[in-house]
């Protein structure tokens, strides 16, 4: 969306939980590649992803992403 | 165990890929222009390169089919290698195939004004550019 970014507390998380990309990527059923792009902000994952990641990160999504204006 | 099973298929993909767009670009580029150039010699050689790279593009289809017999076998890992993102990607390079058809089709109308253009050379032209830039943009989209 235009004029707007989605900011994310996946690294944070994953060192809390001690996780790299590839096991995250596992636990949620993606590839590492998109588990590093939505880290990255590269990409904006569906609703689905996102309540799936805040669920293993045992966090609310709006805990997990944040949208901030560009 | 089974991450890296999925990692390691995702790179072959990316790499089966690869050699299927040179293979697809060396092969039909080839076979268009031994129909353009004239030169005897010239048509030989191209008509070489598109059979090596016929071969190598045949060879990465076959190896295609043995993924989706893996990926079919297995729904996990058939839904992590076709994940949002993979279809996200996808979506993004049929775009730029299009676009790109588009444009060809509307160059070779513009060159058609100024000198005559068989119809088949035109499909083949059109086919060639639509298909080799949705896969060089698949690539560029799905690079580590």
């Amino acid at each position: 969306m235009l004029g707007w970014k989605l900011k994310n507390q996946i690294r944070v998380q994953r060192a809390i939980k001690n996780i790299t990309q590839e096991a995250l990527a596992t636990e949620i059923g993606v590839t590492r590649k998109t588990i590093n792009t939505i880290e990255n902000g590269k990409f904006v994952p569906s609703t689905i992803l996102a309540i799936k990641l805040a669920n293993f990160f045992e966090i609310t999504v709006e805990e997990l992403f944040e949208l901030v204006e560009k | 165990m089974k991450n890296r099973t999925v990692e390691e298929l995702d790179k072959s993909r990316y790499n089966m890929m690869l050699w299927f767009t040179i293979g697809w670009g060396i092969w039909f580029g080839s076979f268009i222009l031994k129909d353009i150039i004239e030169n005897y010699a010239l048509r030989g050689i191209l008509l070489f390169l598109a059979l090596v790279s016929w071969v190598i593009w045949t060879k990465q289809l076959l190896k295609q089919r043995k993924l989706l017999k893996i990926m079919n076998a297995n729904k996990t890992l058939s839904n992590a290698l076709n994940d949002e993102l993979v279809a996200y990607n996808l979506l993004k390079s049929s775009q730029v195939g299009f676009w790109s058809l588009l444009n060809t089709t509307v160059l070779c109308l513009i060159i058609s004004a100024y000198t005559d253009i068989s119809a088949i050379l035109v499909t083949e032209i059109i086919l060639f550019f639509g298909v080799l830039s949705a896969l060089i943009a698949w690539l560029f989209y799905n690079k580590n």
